[in-house]
């Protein structure tokens, strides 16, 4: 079979782009760290609370110590139609949960659904779950800047769908402020 | 004369030959019909929604998010957007067009003609059945209708027909393929080439959703089952999701390859390269839909790292077509006075931009190129975090199939009605206005969803009753993909003026010779094809073990061991 001559040069081209763009994926995922989710088992979603941190922590914003005594920030979520569930510790006027994490830490999200399937995407972050009920999402990222954010479901869960967000607040850390 | 015609014709007389032609207008003409009716009403719903999500388009109406025409809620003019759009305008376009070139290339009848019909009954009974349970509010699932949320028995049931009819229509078009091979011992014309790749990809796709709604929600509507695996339904749902973006983007690079040389009077520079685009795009669609997942929670890592990295070996055939196409539209010029001049790049000021026929492919082309860039972007597992179901989605695959797909079809169907109706096409410049507007509009439309999307903005969200949610960095972007809206509708308002005009207005014809039908009848004699390529059990057999690798540890992955395959102790099904 015939290959005309610039038709190979522009496939050596076109692998050598495509290679280039896929080592800035493997880039991205062993140097700046960026992962997917990974299986972490089935569970039960009409008995959400008898599984993991569901059971043990609760929905909420937790502080969990590591093995070496070092703490870290944990959220449990848990989404059903047509809202997140995350503790209810603070509510703003229309009813919509409220939380706050700190700056420059990493923060672990672990959310699930009892019900459909939901979305949870944080704004301007890279936090970006499917939320499926008889899976658990868990993810970690580090706000770098203080700030107001969005939760939002992103994935159609029915008629008061567009009504399912909240909202997360990143506090300034103490060196931060100390700057100013 | 009369000796010409019958020596240009396959079958012995010619009068045979005429009521084969009398009858594929019909059988064709009501595959169209069907296509054409049912994206009425679904690309109406479109700018509607964008306007709705429009705060400015809100604060023009005094505060009051506007309503969807016809139907009172959002997510059921949604569904019907996709479903009607996405589902049934492309399904029965594809199979009408690929019985018409497959006729006419092979110069032969399908092999079972009654067939035909019966196949079209069956997918416009599915198409009633589920048209029922969407407008009845008894199917509010959108066109991906993901478990465990639940519709009316009917709509999964007509969309199961519909599929049916496809693997009919497809089995027709093989059988003829075959007794044609049976006499012609030489290479098919590249047009029914990629018909075949086409149809033997989707069916081994469409296993996936069939088993998805014939073993998950069908039941689970029925009522005979109570609970569903959702991760195994979103798999099943994916192993079709995405060869079925190719299912209606093949018939369009068929468009570009075999019938834009023919309208540009030229030849394809290479017939073989193209087969060796279809083969790939046929074999490497199916093995890649994880990235749909990217974001699931029960699909591994490495599942998701090999889906990502052979998902750029599916953007080669893309690149194959964009440089046999270039240098193919670069003979069109050259052949209208282009000198080679501006690098060599002049060709394209030569190309007839005049031609809604070649201009609505053209306009395909150029938003396709938006489209796999913008696909590659979300291959890329790092980037997708930031972009899954964002409005950059939306973007993205409105390049695709309202892009290159739609307005390839359209310009299809702009040298296609005048066979189908013996009338020429009425108001060709208005058809030219509407390729012009639905490039630009669309253009537009991608962009600003696209930056919305960057910007964290949702899709498939109703965000006119959304209360205060609506971010600052969004609203521009809203804004500007409503103004898009307006244009597409313009343009989508036009191309029914020069559709009912051609039907009614048109000027009558007196012979099939008055017009332009671009299709090859035979394989070029000057390139060697190997007869390798046309093995399709051969390549049937690569997707299955293709298939096998790359999804059987997903599947089984998923499969929860422990409580039955699926279903035990699991979500049950719940009505949005």
């Amino acid at each position: 079979m015939h290959v005309d001559r610039y038709e190979k040069y522009w496939l050596i081209a076109v692998t050598i782009t495509l290679a280039i763009f896929f080592s800035a994926l493997v880039t991205g995922a062993v140097v700046y760290g960026v992962r997917l989710d990974d299986p972490t088992g089935i569970v039960d979603p009409r008995n959400l609370d008898q599984f993991g941190d569901f059971a043990t922590l609760g929905t909420g914003v937790h502080e969990v110590a590591r093995e070496d005594g070092s703490t870290y920030t944990k959220v449990v979520i848990i989404g059903q139609r047509w809202s997140f569930d995350a503790g209810g510790a603070e509510l703003d006027d229309q009813g919509k949960e409220i939380i706050h994490v700190p700056q420059g830490e990493p923060v672990t999200f672990v959310v699930s659904s009892t019900d459909i399937q939901h979305g949870f995407i944080i704004t301007e972050h890279n936090i970006n779950f499917q939320l499926l009920p008889g899976q658990i999402s868990q993810a970690t990222t580090t706000f770098n800047e203080p700030g107001e954010f969005k939760i939002i479901c992103h994935e159609y869960c029915g008629r008061q769908h567009q009504g399912m967000w909240m909202t997360i607040i990143v506090d300034p850390s103490e060196d931060a402020e100390s700057q100013e | 004369m009369q000796a010409v015609n019958t020596t240009a014709q396959p079958q012995s007389e010619g009068s045979n030959w005429a009521q084969i032609l009398t009858s594929e207008k019909v059988l064709i003409g009501a595959h169209i019909f069907v296509a054409m009716f049912a994206l009425s009403l679904g690309v109406l719903m479109g700018p509607f929604q964008a306007f709705r999500r429009a705060p400015g388009v809100t604060d023009l109406l005094g505060g009051q998010a506007i309503g969807m025409p016809i139907f009172s809620y959002y997510y059921q003019a949604l569904t019907l957007h996709g479903v009607l759009n996405a589902l049934v305008f492309t399904t029965f376009f594809i199979i009408g067009i690929s019985y018409f070139v497959t006729q006419r290339s092979l110069k032969r009848q399908l092999k079972y003609p009654m067939l035909g019909w019966w196949t079209f009954v069956l997918m416009a009974v599915g198409l009633l059945l589920a048209a029922y349970a969407i407008i009845s509010e008894q199917a509010n699932v959108l066109f991906t209708f993901y478990a465990p949320m639940l519709a009316h028995w009917t709509f999964y049931l007509g969309l199961t027909l519909v599929i049916v009819g496809s693997w009919i229509a497809s089995f027709n078009i093989f059988m003829t393929y075959l007794e044609w091979k049976d006499e012609n011992k030489k290479p098919v014309p590249l047009a029914v080439f990629a018909i075949l790749a086409n149809f033997v990809m989707w069916d081994v796709a469409s296993l996936g959703v069939a088993i998805e709604v014939l073993t998950m929600l069908l039941p689970m509507s029925l009522g005979i089952i109570e609970t569903t695996d959702v991760q195994v339904s979103r798999i099943f749902f994916w192993f079709f999701g995405h060869p079925l973006v190719y299912f209606w983007l093949i018939p369009a690079y068929m468009s570009w390859y075999t019938m834009l040389p023919k309208q540009l009077g030229v030849k394809l520079f290479s017939d073989s390269m193209a087969r060796v685009a279809f083969l790939m795009l046929m074999i490497f669609s199916i093995p890649i839909g994880v990235h749909h997942l990217f974001v699931d929670p029960g699909i591994s890592v490495l599942a998701k790292a090999f889906h990502s990295a052979l998902t750029f070996v599916v953007a080669v055939p893309s690149f194959l077509t964009a440089f046999n196409l270039a240098a193919t539209l670069e003979r069109g010029g050259r052949k209208r006075g282009s000198k080679g001049a501006m690098f060599g790049l002049d060709f394209f000021a030569y190309l007839p931009w005049d031609d809604p026929v070649i201009v609505s492919q053209f306009g395909g082309m150029l938003l396709f190129l938006a489209g796999g860039v913008t696909g590659i972007m979300n291959a890329s597992f790092t980037l997708n975090i930031a972009l899954h179901n964002t409005t950059w989605v939306v973007g993205h695959f409105h390049m695709t199939i309202a892009g290159a797909v739609f307005m390839t079809y359209m310009g299809i169907l702009f040298w296609l009605l005048p066979v189908l109706t013996g009338r020429k096409l009425w108001g060709k410049k208005l058809a030219l206005a509407h390729a012009y507007l639905w490039l630009f509009g669309m253009l537009l439309f991608g962009a600003a969803m696209g930056r919305a999307g960057v910007a964290g903005a949702v899709r498939r969200s109703d965000l006119g009753g959304a209360g205060n949610l609506i971010l600052d960095q969004w609203v521009p972007w809203l804004n500007i993909s409503a103004f898009a809206g307006v244009l597409l509708l313009i343009s989508s308002v036009l191309l029914y003026v020069v559709i009912i005009g051609t039907i009614f207005a048109g000027e009558k014809i007196e012979s099939e010779d008055e017009l332009d039908i671009p299709i090859e009848t035979s394989a070029p004699e000057d390139e060697l094809l190997p007869p390798i390529l046309e093995k399709w059990g051969l390549w049937l057999a690569v997707i299955i073990i293709s298939c096998v690798i790359m999804w059987g540890p997903v599947l089984l992955n998923a499969l929860d061991w422990a409580n039955g395959f699926w279903g035990v102790g699991l979500p049950p099904g719940i009505s949005p």
